[in-house]
């Protein structure tokens, strides 16, 4: 199949699991991801599992061009990680 | 032991990552508790050298505030080494089992970055608490020492402002409870009081 000229494919929409200490709480953290991420726009972060000292999180990140490797250093340096990606939009840009 | 990383940074930008350290430590709960009880250990320790040195016959104003700071420096150097022993041996346990349970390394994280400046943090708090009441309890001798107040008027101006500052933490403790001012100062005002007593029957037949 012929390949689109000019086109490039980015990532729109992505759901994450991801565990994390119960500090910083998820404001905190989501905001450091929107702050930091040039590519992302928009992010609802929901509380999926609370343990003793750990927490699960489906983050719903929305964006123009997400990039998956900076949000899973981003989580890193915050103590958390990602366990997997659960969901994904990816749309052509400048497609002809 | 926080190795301060972050110095390099521009002044704003490393302010907003210690107010963030702070939150994410849950610094500023344990500071607040550390400054009440050394502030109080500083008011207490000093009505005891204030109360020795009236029995013991010195009047000598500089003499006095020279055991005074003496005191305080030796209580700050406690306060400060006391807590960073205590509060690194918490906090490396905390992480330890933290990284159990998350079953990844939490080093070079904000997580232990926090921590470890968490325990300097705390550190000065409880250096600067006990210090900070045997200045204030002073006032009147450094007066003196000026010449603006007599020594008599001021030795015993000391023990009541010791009291009265123990009266003020009371405030600072009814703001946490939310129990009555009133109350909490003079609950804390009465072990000052009840501390003079003591110490004035042990000292007086001497």
């Amino acid at each position: 199949m012929a390949q689109r000229q000019n086109s490039i494919a980015k990532v729109k929409y992505v759901v994450l699991d991801v565990l994390k200490p119960h500090r910083p709480n998820i404001v905190d953290l989501t905001r450091e991801l929107v702050v930091k991420l040039p590519g992302v726009t928009k992010i609802s972060t929901s509380i999926v599992e609370i343990d003793q000292d750990t927490e699960s999180i489906k983050m719903e990140i929305y964006g123009h061009d997400i990039k998956v490797d900076e949000i899973k250093k981003i989580l890193r340096e915050y103590g958390a990680s990602l366990h997997s990606i659960d969901a994904v939009t990816i749309e052509e840009d400048g497609a002809e | 032991m926080w190795r301060g990383e972050d110095f390099k940074l521009p002044l704003r930008e490393k302010f907003r990552r210690y107010i963030e350290y702070i939150r994410i430590s849950e610094a500023n709960k344990i500071a607040r508790r550390y400054f009440i009880m050394n502030s109080f250990d500083g008011s207490v320790t000093i009505l005891g050298v204030l109360l020795g040195v009236i029995f013991g016959g010195i009047t000598d104003p500089s003499q006095i505030v020279g055991i005074g700071i003496a005191t305080g420096v030796a209580l700050m150097v406690s306060g400060f080494s006391g807590t960073i022993i205590a509060e690194e041996a918490e906090r490396n346990k905390d992480i330890k089992e933290l990284e159990e349970s998350m079953l990844m390394d939490l080093k070079d994280t904000v997580y232990t970055r926090a921590a470890r400046f968490s325990i300097v943090y705390v550190g000065i708090v409880n250096a600067i608490a006990p210090f900070l009441s045997i200045i204030i309890s002073l006032t009147p001798l450094f007066l003196a020492l000026a010449n603006l107040v007599p020594v008599d008027i001021a030795l015993s101006a000391t023990i009541v402002v010791a009291i009265s500052y123990m009266g003020i933490l009371g405030i600072l403790i009814s703001n946490i409870t939310g129990r009555s001012k009133l109350r909490e100062a003079v609950k804390l005002m009465a072990i000052g009081i009840i501390t003079t007593i003591i110490v004035s029957i042990i000292l007086k037949p001497i």
